[in-house]
């Protein structure tokens, strides 16, 4: 009887552990209908298909978002998120292409240095041509728009779908920038009608703000400037010195041909400018150890004057609707762009590319499938999926009315709008847009949205930028030029990063311009082969 | 000369008969363990799947070391390129760095922190309220619980600059200490916070090693005189040293392992020159640099070899200390 019982339990357990174990190993289903071998079949209307997407963070609440629940029903398609975080996007993308797991539609946040391994997957055969999207009329029109699946076809054929920015971005004009406590610019007598500084304005600004602590916050709490960990050391003076000469490429051209941007006199300058800020305390102290987002959780603690960051509108406004929750006395107005002139008299702007992150599909996705996505994405892109997603349902919140749409919502004659119902359904689905790429133009026809007035700033705030600023823009040539040396190294910007935070914080600053000759000195080499590369290649030298 | 001749086969065909007697009785005697824990070899099966899955079946995929990464098709469709990504290797001054601080951080957390966890068990051993010893029990182990990632947060608000440690530093009229961003110092805080998170976890084993110490030892060490230092040193630490020593052998046959976690989540560049291991290194260079698969596997590989060099080491001095023929493998 004893040993029965021991068998049965060691069953158990080695079922239990190998049952563990191999699923591990088994590779993650593309579609989980039982109904529906990998969709092959041809489309009739009935089936409903499961796409695997990857999405930022394990967000789920797009699901309860009714305009997408109606959209999804219409089209028959749901969706299994495979979550990624910015720390592991990269990572984790790279990750399924080497292993062959790939979701069927995968989200990448592309950056140019990434391009050897668009190449690399399409050389492989992982992703999916983009083929006969003409049959999709706002699918074509939107792919017509953009350049990237232009500049990256392979042999003529697309395989990547660009997700354009936000169009509150004048003209790919991005939000990155200084974010500063206008309130307690107010308090020192520093406040500027029209938020602009020139860099010492700055500078005097955030050390009267730890020195006064004019928001109350404790001793030594203050900290004079901060940014996201992604932007240190470089928002912090280099950018702003060399803007608009080095480019945003690592290499930028010059009459001799093409040039490292870390060789350029302005970038040693803005090493100098940086430290010299870390060394008078200015910057936040801990800020080298800032792995995430510690900056932005200090700015919103009341505890930062100057705060570097992407604001897009968004994000703006749930700054504000965070710090007016958190902070007594806080108004909405009491953080603004702080529209800065570098050390070097200049207004800096960054062009951003248009696009800002793409998807690629699954080479495994089926005929029947990829056209069941692309008639959902096609209705998401027409006039009707437009004003869905911007304003509501029509019927419910909207109705076409000649060439443009009429509101459906009660006619409030104080605030002279037509206002949301309180108890509507938050705007919950923006995420599930991202990836179609279609957030243009949020946030500015629909007046209940929160993010208007924000989206309102970060809108003049890029006007400013494309009628006063010089604009660091990509150049493609640079940016997805292909050789042996070029992809092995690209342009050593981590190697860059790396070596301008040890001499800001661990050398004296007599040696700022030794050390950091001795690190040119020392990438020299492999330098000049990327270099060379570039002169034979684009300039033919 | 025949005859001899003769002789000499019929001995060689009688040890053959006795090998193969031999080897029959292995057998038999292997079949009949077997069958006598049967129930535990059923239970070895998940653990020996595991090893074939994850730890040998990847073996094959080291070759891509040797060829240039490709992600079309299997390993086997990359171009050979033979031994230029250890060539590259050589010549690359950072994986040198990450190699010595690979083998300095781990021959200090043998020294400084292998002797706490046997000095823990010893000290808990020596509690004689029965609660009191679990709550100090359940209080150490604790932190094994925790990911480095919560620790990592941790030593962020405890020993940043506006962290509590220097805060208190401020209070008492100190200067601040820039910790983390300290070359100097960043060993030990790797060190320490490993003591931290793992000696309670450690000292079970020396516990259970002290509990199976027969009782009588320390009733006649009693009658006999001897005081509490006595019997500790005596009794206890004699009845624990073999198993110290194969834990310390061990330790150093792992001393190439460098707990990527930990210093993923308290490193940054400023410290690179004393806490950025081989693990790290290799991290870098995949996942935020240019892609190159096969030189990291390439290092994968190196430090592979490395650690089984150690091992085998670690395992003569076992023997040798053991007496046995064979020694820990």
């Amino acid at each position: 009887m004893k040993s029965k019982w021991t068998l049965i339990i060691s069953l158990i357990l080695v079922i239990c552990f190998m049952g563990s174990m191999l699923s591990g190993c088994v590779v993650q289903p593309q579609q989980t209908n039982s109904d529906d071998s990998r969709g092959d079949t041809i489309d009739d209307g009935t089936k409903t298909y499961v796409y695997s997407v990857n999405i930022l963070g394990a967000e789920k609440e797009w699901l309860k978002d009714e305009k997408l629940k109606r959209w999804r029903e219409q089209f028959k398609i749901e969706f299994n998120f495979l979550p990624v975080n910015w720390n592991d996007w990269g990572q984790k993308v790279r990750i399924w292409m080497s292993s062959g797991d790939i979701p069927d539609i995968v989200w990448i946040d592309f950056g140019t240095s990434m391009a050897q391994d668009y190449y690399s997957w399409v050389e492989a055969g992982l992703i999916r041509e983009l083929k006969g999207t003409e049959k999709y009329q706002y699918v074509h029109e939107q792919l017509e728009k953009m350049k990237l699946d232009d500049i990256l076809a392979v042999d003529g054929k697309k395989y990547l779908w660009p997700c354009t920015r936000d169009a509150t971005i004048v003209d790919n004009i991005s939000n990155r920038g200084f974010l500063y406590r206008r309130d307690w610019a107010e308090k020192l007598g520093l406040a500027k009608d029209d938020n602009t500084y020139t860099w010492d304005e700055m500078v005097e600004f955030a050390r009267q703000c730890i020195e006064k602590d004019p928001g109350n916050a404790g001793k030594n709490k203050i900290a004079g400037m901060g940014c996201q960990s992604w932007a240190w050391p470089s928002s912090m003076g280099i950018e702003q010195m060399t803007g608009g000469i080095t480019g945003a490429n690592g290499y930028f051209l010059t009459a001799n041909g093409y040039e490292w941007n870390a060789r350029a006199p302005e970038y040693l300058e803005g090493i100098k400018i940086v430290k010299q800020l870390y060394d008078s305390g200015i910057i936040w102290v801990d800020q080298p150890l800032a792995k995430g987002d510690e900056a932005v959780s200090k700015f919103l603690a009341g505890e930062l004057a100057i705060l570097y960051d992407n604001v897009f509108p968004d994000q703006l406004a749930w700054f504000r609707k965070a710090m007016k929750e958190n902070i007594p006395g806080f108004e909405y107005d009491d953080i603004q762009f702080m529209k800065v002139k570098s050390p070097n008299g200049r207004f800096v702007g960054i062009k951003n590319t248009e696009y800002w992150c793409i998807s690629v599909f699954s080479a495994e996705m089926s005929d029947a499938k990829f056209d069941r996505l692309m008639k959902a994405w096609d209705w998401m892109l027409s006039p009707e999926g437009y004003y869905t997603r911007q304003i509501g349902i029509r019927g419910i919140d909207w109705e076409f009315e000649g060439d443009g749409v009429k509101y459906l919502w009660p006619y409030n004659s104080e605030t002279q709008r037509y206002e949301r119902p309180a108890d509507y359904p938050l705007d919950l689905g923006r995420d599930a847009y991202l990836s179609i790429g279609v957030t243009e133009g949020f946030g500015f026809i629909n007046p209940n949205y929160e993010g208007c007035k924000s989206g309102k700033d970060a809108y003049d705030y890029c006007i400013f930028l494309r009628d006063n600023g010089v604009l660091v823009e990509t150049d493609y040539n640079i940016a997805l030029f292909r050789a042996e040396n070029k992809d092995k190294y690209g342009s050593f910007a981590r190697d860059i990063s790396d070596k301008v935070i040890q001499i800001i914080i661990d050398s004296k600053y007599e040696d700022v311009e030794k050390e950091w000759n001795a690190f040119l000195e020392s990438k020299k080499a492999q330098v000049d082969l990327v270099i060379k590369e570039l002169n034979d290649g684009l300039l033919g030298k | 000369m025949y005859q001899e001749n003769a002789q000499t086969n019929d001995y060689r065909e009688q040890f053959r008969i006795y090998k193969a007697e031999q080897r029959k009785k292995k057998i038999k005697k292997l079949f009949k363990d077997i069958k006598r824990g049967k129930y535990v070899y059923l239970l070895m099966i998940p653990g020996i799947l595991y090893f074939i899955i994850f730890k040998y079946i990847p073996i094959y995929g080291l070759q891509i070391a040797f060829k240039k990464f490709s992600y079309q098709g299997s390993f086997t469709s990359g171009e050979w390129i033979g031994l230029k990504n250890f060539y590259d290797l050589w010549e690359a001054p950072e994986f040198w760095r990450a190699f010595k601080n690979t083998i300095v951080i781990s021959f200090m957390r043998i020294a400084l922190g292998f002797p706490v966890p046997i000095i823990l068990a010893i000290l808990i051993n020596e509690i004689s309220l029965t609660k009191y010893k679990r709550v100090i029990q359940t209080v150490l182990t604790f932190p094994h619980f925790l990911s480095w990632i919560v620790i990592g947060g941790i030593a962020f608000n405890l020993l940043a600059n506006q962290g509590a440690v220097n805060n208190f530093l401020e209070l008492i009229g100190l200067h601040r200490v820039n910790f983390l961003m300290n070359p100097a110092s960043f060993r030990y805080i790797l060190v320490y916070s490993g003591v931290w998170k793992e000696a309670g976890w450690s000292s079970i084993i020396y516990l259970a090693v002290i509990t199976s110490i027969d009782p009588a030892l320390y009733e006649a060490a009693t009658v006999d005189g001897a005081n509490r230092y006595q019997k500790m040193w005596h009794i206890t630490w004699a009845g624990m040293k073999s198993m110290v020593l194969l834990m310390l052998i061990m330790n150093i046959g792992h001393v190439i392992e460098g707990n990527f976690l930990q210093v993923y989540f308290l490193y940054n560049p400023v410290v690179y020159s004393t806490g950025d291991i081989i693990d790290t290194y290799v991290y870098r260079l995949t996942f935020e640099r240019g892609v190159d698969f096969s030189f990291t596997t390439a290092v994968g590989l190196f430090k592979g070899v490395i650690n089984l060099v150690m091992l085998m080491t670690a395992n003569t001095f076992a023997s040798k200390y053991s007496g046995q023929r064979r020694g820990i493998l």
